[in-house]
């Protein structure tokens, strides 16, 4: 009498073949991850320039749904000549986003056809680094705008469920 | 890359712990083992998935705890030194119908738990009847019989 066993040799072939390709696939998830390519990471940072160079926006490629994540907005030495500077922010983005904080704080805060204008105290000649700290609240593609006296930077951003 | 990292910091953190914490630990799972484990897992819930709750942290963060496993399981089978680092070796516990009292102590088994495994899973009655104890990686003891009545 044999082994009573319910063995079944090609479905076994099969599922070894099937888990080679999961793990396979696993490690590109986790490299895509460590990357950028999934959420916030390396290939994920991007810097968005003005024409002139005097404004820079740095974000991020790739989000993940209501998760904090930063944008930075930086104004060169030579484009702050007053006390204060006004950096709007598109309306389209703002309602794909939940803002949590913006540092410095801006002395104000005005609804514009654009968006919001945000004016905040400078010092002339030197720079300012305006970090804008948000979570967004809608799943895909977001596109997204900041404007400096007349100059307007627009970019995309991907947000993962 | 946040939750790759915050899993391979909990994943490291938590094999250097059980592995201190020996081979018995975990073998049988008591009703407190299993609080226990429940409340380790509530613990390092925060450490894995920080403020990120989005569907796709969350699959990122589980793929890599069960890819670094895959991958621990893999270069276990491969390397002998890494299997032993990560997963221990086998302990003998009685030897020829002898206590290895240094052996036991060392891994706080006791004779009762020596005759309670040779009862479950063998149905011997006395000490004399096992011919070898070993104390598996897993943490179960295994038992042998003396050849002169094992079942045939």
């Amino acid at each position: 009498m044999g082994l009573q066993v319910a063995q079944h040799d090609v479905f076994q072939r099969r599922e070894w073949t099937a888990q080679r390709i999961g793990w396979a696939t696993m490690g590109l998830v986790v490299v895509a991850a460590l990357a950028g390519l999934l959420g916030p990471g390396p290939l994920s940072g991007r810097t968005a320039t003005s024409v002139d160079g005097l404004v820079e926006v740095r974000y991020q490629r790739f989000g993940h749904l209501e998760a904090d994540d930063l944008m930075t907005v930086v104004l060169a030495p030579a484009a702050v000549t007053g006390e204060s500077a006004d950096v709007e922010l598109a309306e389209d983005w703002l309602r794909s986003v939940d803002i949590s904080g913006i540092t410095p704080e801006p002395m104000e805060q005005v609804a514009t056809d654009y968006g919001v204008r945000l004016t905040v105290a400078t010092e002339p000649g030197a720079p300012v680094d305006l970090q804008i700290t948000f979570r967004a609240s809608q799943i895909g593609p977001i596109d997204a705008g900041v404007r400096f006296e007349g100059r307007a930077l627009s970019f995309g951003q991907f947000i993962y469920p | 890359m946040d939750g790759v990292l915050r899993a391979l910091a909990v994943y490291l953190v938590l094999i250097v712990l059980f592995r201190m914490s020996g081979k018995r630990t975990l073998s049988q799972v008591t009703t407190f083992d299993f609080v226990l484990l429940l409340v380790v897992g509530e613990a390092t819930q925060q450490a894995l998935l920080g403020e990120d709750f989005s569907v796709v942290h969350a699959g990122i963060v589980i793929t890599t705890l069960i890819g670094l496993d895959r991958g621990s399981d893999y270069f276990a089978w491969r390397f002998g030194p890494y299997k032993r680092a990560t997963e221990s070796v086998p302990v003998v516990l009685l030897e020829d119908g002898r206590l290895l009292e240094d052996v036991m102590a060392k891994e706080h088994v006791s004779q009762d738990d020596i005759l309670s495994a040779a009862r479950s899973t063998r149905g011997l009655e006395r000490l004399e009847q096992v011919k070898y104890a070993v104390l598996e990686t897993t943490g179960g003891i295994s038992v042998v019989p003396r050849d002169d009545i094992r079942p045939h």
